[in-house]
């Protein structure tokens, strides 16, 4: 490793009503691989928008490659994004422009680098072969799997050969099978770029194609894990995060020792409840089932014969990479759409039967669905986002307990528009467990939170089925709610 | 690539745009199309003799160095200045005797083509030798002499140019003798004729579609450029042209091109809010484009260079072809009244005016759609000013630097100049206010609504509650609507108040369905036609001119009337007076009867004897009655010297029956002529007096002298007399004394002042006992008075000198046919019924309001589908809601109804504050733009007219229009 590529001192990004950086200090050396993790909502993409120049800090220094981005303007903005900068969106579809070609796209992308029309053509092409899309160079990213857009994205991030390249999640659509493929093609590819690299993921698995690691909690560096060796990072005045699991609800610590060594000790809560253990599943009567599913979009045939039982009191998990039709099935599950072919029951119903407004008395009675990317009505706050639900299933329910569950109590009346993405879809799945559905479909629900909110969501989807002996079906292809799962369906 | 991508919205944008530049050129050309109609109007108008280009000289031969042929040259080279088609000459020499007939005699070239052969044949070409004659009216004549020869009878045709040339062919006028041909007519052996006046004429008729719009300012020079060619080598030349009907149509079309602002500025401020409107709906990919280029390392400036490029494009392609489509509208308009297409669309919008507003529009629509692309959508609220703010209250500042400025009249906008523009730009930038204002009231209302519907059912306050908490594009929805349905009012109200305005117009200037006036030509007096009042009710009206002694001079038309004639005034609008006319007819009536005593002719009396006995000098005696139809004759003794006389007159018919109200004595008028001679030959003034006693007998023993007369007592009277004093002898009459109740506008006096009025030179005082704004038929100050009282006190004053002269008539049901006949034809008959169509079907008038009613067409119709673009947008924008709502399992209908309850709170909300926008530039432009559908001066000012009925069901259309698609839209939610 070299001098440092990027240098970021004591960085805060106030917002109207919340905190997200609070005075974050990182250093990172030209080349590296830096991965950051992180809950949602601690920072990590706003550390990133910085970096990118998207966003400035409220106070703080940062400085790339020497350049101090607080006082980069208009072209020179512009130039350290063209030349030194790569960005990888977490949403990749947002990356690609949808009216132009994969290969298009990184000719432009090489010709604002300033490579020649030929040079770039070919370079285009070398690197659509180089992540395997060479024979799809001329599709619209409308034409694409998700993983193939996303590789599509790294190419066009990584193509004019940037010293920093920043990707935000660059898997949270992914299945574990093309995220592994994404991580080592982004290692490989910032290898042959020369890039300093900076990851944030909530993905374990990204782990291991890093130099180092860091933990962000709270607008501030937590800890560092570098050559398996992990250690907390003290802040910038004595700042230093104890691990919650340590501290057992713990509010006030006992600081002791001299320079070189400090000891903390504590005295746990002992009115925390314990977490009962879940009794083992009962198989209950089939709450949904497919028989001889068939599906089809325009060509692409999505199922051919699918059948499935979905039992009350367990979860399901259903697995599968990108683009095998888990979505597909739980909206099918929910009388969000209808099957090219074969039946879809839900409760006894035959859901082709009925129509739109039967299949939607029935969502509103007995189905609970958290949609992937957690599309809630942003202009209400998270309270009002339960509320109204209840009020639609005309059912009586408690939306602050809900969203206690998920651990959103403290934000319960803040609009969901300035909630993260990780808080929506928190709140998503509380809005679902408070109907106490018959029948609960989540689509990805942990895609965007942390691993502790990742678990504590999952192990809420197997509590509600126990308790309630709903049917549980989750897409996803978290190992944390697969770890979670009665029964795994996959697909593809 | 990135449009084509995009292809509907883009067509949405594009559409907006294209209607925009569509009605702007079609507003130009439909514009210009209606103004060259008017100018052939106007010309078609004229008298065929007036129709024409003259150059005309008068004179004997020897007034001239140049001879016939010598002049010829030159009148033709100067008018071909002004018209490339050849003059028609013409010889007309003064009346005269030749060979013993007394005729009109002269010639024309290409006689045959104006002339209709009543008997025998047309005549050949005139020669020295032999010169055929064609006879125009009158007895037959033949002229002795060898060389003329009179071979037919023949009367000019309607269109004749030169017909002025031998005045009327009726009457006691000679006959008319016409040769073909002026160089043989002049070659021929006339006997002194080098003696004989004579006019050279050479004209050239002006067909009325010869003439356009666009030359009228051209040959406006090119006439002076010929007169000064012409007078430079003859100053008895002389040219004529019908330069004040040009100078009139040019002032009218000019005025009417003016107001097309109103209408331009409008049309300008609705599409450009539309393709905000539209716009908006790219804006989401748009932020896609800026987020993906900002990634790519593009600065701001090559973000919006993009957009700009984008936009640009579009703005040209689009507003090409609703350019293209436009002026094919116009062309079609142009050819439809007759107006060649190619001229018309050069002369429009291939001007550097026309070229420099669409590039001007063009610029501003690429500046607000790539503002509307690229600038965060404001969010009104609080005391926060965003640039909306900023440009509504200069906006503001605009219309109220306008309004201090005063009204546009239709010579302030003949004249040009900033004021009429800026007052006529005042739709669209009150609309512009109104639309920012609405856009600040809508947060607070739609908080207010989602307040009232929170206990509502779910969907309605799911809606509510989107609405008031993200009002975003919302906001850009009703502004929109207080822009469209604004216009739209506006253009409704706007035409109904233009058209109610030419009602309202014929009604003033003829406040009964038919007027009749003297013939000035004629010289027939109403009374002397008699019989009106067979025909209806029959009003007859004193109308003079008359000023206030003292008061400045003021001017004012005198208007005496029946008081059931004032009570039931065509015309009269209740904003004029705070009285009604039956209230003011009631103030005017007098406490007795008002009649000129005196004493009375017998109905068979064919000759009246005045026994008298004079001491003194001489004087003239004249009698003067008043007879039964209220007109006055006199009945002239002469002049008497001393001594006892009876002198007789002959009683005329129209005086038997009559009354004697008075008796004139005047001075001699040798004595006066001597009188005068002798002063023309002196600085002094001359004694000039008769003085003696008249004695006339009892009958006039009660008689009063004035003017130099005194009574003596029993009928007799001394007399001065000179020529300045009016001397007369008259009963004393009941009202004597008394000032006249009058009715006047504000500018005569206020209510109670006594106001000496001057009416003909003489003085009579009236009190004012009511004011009024407006008095149909009168332009400027009025005097309104009771017909009996003033003409007591008129005829009081100056016996014989005042007597109605016009009458308002009612007719029966069928008699209005018969003033078309004798004896009614005599008088000027003027048609309340025909004014206002004249009115109305004036091509300026009529274009003023099809462009109106076209206007609000196009704003209902962009109303109709703001409203669909906002069910789509909400379809767009509330996608993930809706998903999310029916995910939780509200039905479709239940979706449908939260889309319909947004859309309709939405356009409820923009409608009913465009209603008022409507409503208040309606009010203003009425007020401040005071020019009329034919875009004249309103006289009575216009009154804003909503035509409610016709609003409510305009709007009740654009939603059922709006509602089709917005169905069909919303099956989707499934």
């Amino acid at each position: 490793m070299s001098a440092a590529a990027v240098e970021a001192r004591d960085l805060f990004r106030l917002y109207e009503s919340s905190v997200a950086l609070r005075g974050l200090s990182l250093d990172v050396a030209q080349g590296e691989l830096l991965v950051v993790f992180g809950p949602s909502g601690s920072g990590k993409t706003t550390l990133l928008r910085i970096l990118a120049g998207l966003d400035r800090p409220s106070a703080g220094t940062v400085t790339v490659f020497g350049r101090d981005l607080r006082t980069l303007r208009g072209r020179a903005l512009g130039e350290y994004r063209r030349r030194t900068l790569g960005y990888a969106d977490q949403h990749y579809d947002r990356a690609l422009a949808p009216e132009l070609s994969a290969r298009a796209f990184l000719s432009l992308r090489l010709g604002l680098a300033g490579v020649g029309r030929r040079e770039r053509e070919a370079e285009a092409d070398r690197l659509l072969e180089r992540v395997g899309l060479r024979d799809r160079a001329d599709a619209p990213p409308s034409e694409l799997s998700g993983g193939q857009q996303q590789r599509g994205a790294l190419c066009a991030a990584l193509a004019h050969r940037p010293r920093l390249f920043i990707a935000d999640e660059p898997t949270g659509e992914l299945d574990a099978a093309n995220a592994s493929q994404v991580y080592t093609l982004i290692r490989d590819l910032a290898r042959e770029a020369g890039a300093t690299t900076i990851l944030v993921s909530h993905d374990a698995r990204s782990a291991d194609v890093a130099d180092r690691v860091l933990q962000i909690r709270d607008g501030r560096v937590s800890s560092e894990v570098s050559g398996g060796v992990t250690q907390s990072v003290v802040n910038r005045g004595g700042w230093l995060r104890l691990p919650e699991e340590l501290l057992g609800g713990a509010e006030r610590a006992r600081i002791a020792g001299g320079v070189g060594e400090i000891s903390v000790s504590v005295e746990p809560r002992d009115d925390r409840p314990e977490e009962e253990p879940l009794p083992p599943a009962e198989p209950g009567p089939v709450v949904a089932e497919v028989e001889g599913l068939e599906m089809r979009y325009r060509a692409v045939e999505v199922f051919d014969g699918l059948g499935l039982r979905l039992p009350a009191g367990a979860l399901t998990v259903i697995t599968g990479p990108s683009g095998t039709g888990k979505s597909t099935l739980l909206h099918l599950l929910a009388g969000l759409r209808l099957p090219t072919a074969g039946d879809v029951r839900v409760l006894g119903h035959a859901l082709e039967r009925l129509d739109a407004t039967e299949r939607a008395a029935i969502r509103r009675e007995s189905v609970g669905l958290v949609a992937q990317g957690a599309e809630l009505v942003p202009f209400l706050t998270a309270r009002e986002t339960v509320e109204l639900a209840l009020a639609l299933r005309g059912v009586e329910g408690d939306a602050g307990a809900a969203l206690a569950e998920v651990g959103l109590a403290q934000l319960a009346d803040q609009r969901v528009a300035r909630l993260s993405s990780g808080e929506r879809q928190r709140v998503a799945v509380a809005r679902a467990l408070a109907a106490r559905p018959k029948l609960l479909l989540a689509d990805e629900p942990t895609a965007r939170l942390d691993e502790a909110n990742a678990r504590a969501v999952a192990r809420l989807l197997r509590r509600l089925a126990r308790s309630s002996g709903a049917a549980v079906a989750v897409a996803s292809h978290d190992p944390l709610v697969i770890e979670q799962a009665d029964a795994t369906v996959a697909l593809g | 690539m990135r449009l084509r991508a995009h292809a509907g919205r883009t067509l949405l944008v594009g559409l907006g745009i294209a209607a925009g530049a569509g009605v702007l050129a079609a507003t130009l050309v439909g514009a210009k199309a209606v103004q060259d109609r008017a100018v052939q109007q106007a010309l078609a108008a004229l008298q065929p003799s007036d129709r024409s280009v003259q150059a005309v000289w008068s004179g004997v031969p020897g007034q001239s160095d140049l001879p016939l042929s010598g002049l010829d040259r030159v009148a033709r080279r100067s008018l071909r200045l002004v018209s490339a088609d050849a003059p028609t000459r013409v010889i007309v020499f003064r009346q005269a005797t030749w060979g013993g007939a007394f005729v009109n005699l002269g010639a024309v070239d290409g006689l045959a083509r104006w002339i209709v052969l009543r008997s025998g044949r047309l005549p050949r070409p005139c020669t020295r030798e032999d010169c055929e004659l064609v006879q125009i009216g009158g007895a037959p004549v033949a002229p002795k002499l060898p060389f003329l020869h009179v071979v037919g009878q023949a009367a000019l045709k309607p269109g004749a140019p030169f017909r002025s040339y031998f005045g009327a062919t009726v009457g006691k006028r000679p006959p008319i003798l016409l040769a073909d041909g002026v160089r043989g007519l002049a070659a021929t052996p006339l006997p002194d004729a080098v003696t004989i006046a004579r006019t050279y004429g050479w004209v050239v008729p002006l067909a009325p579609r010869s003439v356009h719009e666009w030359q009228l300012a051209a040959i406006a020079g090119r006439l002076d450029a010929a007169e000064n060619r012409l007078q430079s080598i003859s100053d008895i030349f002389s040219l004529s042209a019908p330069t004040d009907t040009f100078d009139s149509v040019r002032a009218s079309t000019r005025v009417a091109g003016q107001r097309l602002l109103v209408l331009g500025g409008d049309a300008a401020v609705l599409l450009l809010g539309f393709a905000v409107l539209a716009a908006a709906r790219l804006r989401r990919e748009q932020e896609a484009v800026r987020r993906r280029l900002t990634w790519l390392g593009a600065t701001r400036a090559q973000v919006v260079l993009v957009a700009a490029v984008e936009v640009a494009g579009l703005t040209l392609v689009a507003g090409a072809i609703g350019f293209g489509a436009g002026a094919g509208a116009g062309a079609l308009l142009a050819r439809h009244l007759g107006s060649p297409a190619s001229p018309i669309l050069a002369h429009s919008l291939l001007t550097w005016g026309a070229l420099g507003a669409g590039a001007a529009l063009a610029v501003v629509t690429t500046a607000v759609l790539l503002a509307a692309l690229v600038v965060p959508p404001l969010a009104f609220g609080g005391l926060r000013l965003t640039i909306a703010d900023v440009a509504a209250l200069g906006a503001l500042g605009a219309v109220l630097l306008a309004l201090a400025r005063g009204k546009a009249d239709a010579s302030s906008l003949t004249a040009g100049g900033g004021t009429g523009v800026v007052l006529l730009l005042l739709p669209a930038l009150v609309l512009f206010v109104l639309a920012v204002a609405a856009a600040r009231l809508l947060t607070p209302l739609l908080r207010g609504l989602e307040w009232a519907g929170r206990r509502g059912r779910p969907s309605l306050r799911a809606a509510l509650l989107s609405l008031a908490r993200a009002p975003g594009q919302v906001v850009l929805s009703v502004a929109f609507f207080v822009v469209s349905v604004g216009v739209a009012l506006f253009a409704v109200a706007y035409r109904a108040t233009l058209v109610n305005g030419e009602a309202e117009q014929a009604r003033y200037a003829v406040p009964a369905p038919y007027v009749l006036q003297e013939d000035l030509a004629k010289l027939v007096t109403v009374q002397q036609v008699g019989g009106l009042s067979a025909l209806g009710r029959a009003a007859p009206v004193v109308r003079d001119s008359g000023y206030v002694t003292g008061n400045g001079g003021r001017g004012f038309t005198l208007l005496a009337l029946p008081p059931a004639a004032l009570a039931g005034i065509d015309g009269w609008r209740s904003d004029f007076s705070s009285q009604s006319p039956a209230v003011l007819a009631r103030l005017l009536r007098p406490t007795v009867t008002p009649e000129l005593r005196g004493f009375a002719l017998a109905v068979g009396a064919r000759r009246f004897t005045l026994p008298l006995e004079i001491t003194g000098d001489k004087l003239g005696i004249t009698l003067v009655v008043l007879d039964r139809r209220g007109d006055f004759s006199d009945l002239s003794f002469g002049e008497l010297g001393p001594g006892r006389h009876a002198p007789t007159v002959a009683v005329p018919p129209a005086a038997r029956g009559g009354r004697v109200v008075a008796v004139r004595l005047s001075f001699p008028l040798y004595a006066a002529f001597a009188a005068n001679h002798r002063d023309s030959g002196t600085s002094l003034a001359v004694n000039d007096s008769a003085t003696g006693t008249i004695r006339l007998g009892g009958r006039f023993a009660a008689w009063e002298g004035h003017g130099g007369v005194h009574a003596a007592g029993g009928g007799t009277f001394r007399y001065l007399l000179n020529r300045a004093a009016d001397s007369i002898l008259r009963p004393h009459e009941p009202l004597e004394g008394d000032a006249v109740p009058v009715v006047a506008t504000p500018g005569v006096g206020r209510v109670g002042d006594t106001v000496p009025l001057n009416v003909g030179g003489t003085v009579i005082p009236g009190e004012i006992v009511a004011t009024t704004r407006y008095v149909p038929s009168v332009s400027g100050d009025a005097v309104v008075a009771d017909l009996g009282t003033w003409l007591e006190a008129a005829n009081t004053a100056d016996p014989g000198s005042t007597a109605p002269e016009e009458v308002w008539l009612h007719p029966k049901p069928g008699a209005a046919a018969r003033l078309a006949q004798p004896p009614y034809d005599s008088l000027v008959v003027t048609s309340q019924r025909a004014t206002a169509a004249a009115l109305r079907a004036d091509p300026l008038a009529r274009g003023s309001v099809t462009l109106l009613l076209a206007t609000a067409l196009v704003a209902l119709a962009l109303a109709a589908v703001g409203i669909v673009l906002t069910v789509v947008g909400d379809l767009e924008d509330e996608g993930g809601v809706l998903l999310d709502l029916s995910a939780l399992g509200m039905p479709p209908a239940a979706l449908r109804r939260h889309v319909l309850i947004r859309a309709g709170i939405v356009a409820a909300v923009g409608i009913g504050l465009g209603v008022a926008a409507g409503a208040i530039v309606g009010g203003l432009v009425v007020s401040v733009v005071t020019v009329t559908a034919g875009a004249a001066d309103a006289l009575p000012p216009l009154a804003l007219v909503f035509d409610w009925p016709v609003v409510l069901a305009a709007l009740a259309a654009v939603l059922v229009v709006a509602a089709v698609p917005s169905l069909v839209v919303l099956r989707r939610l499934r």
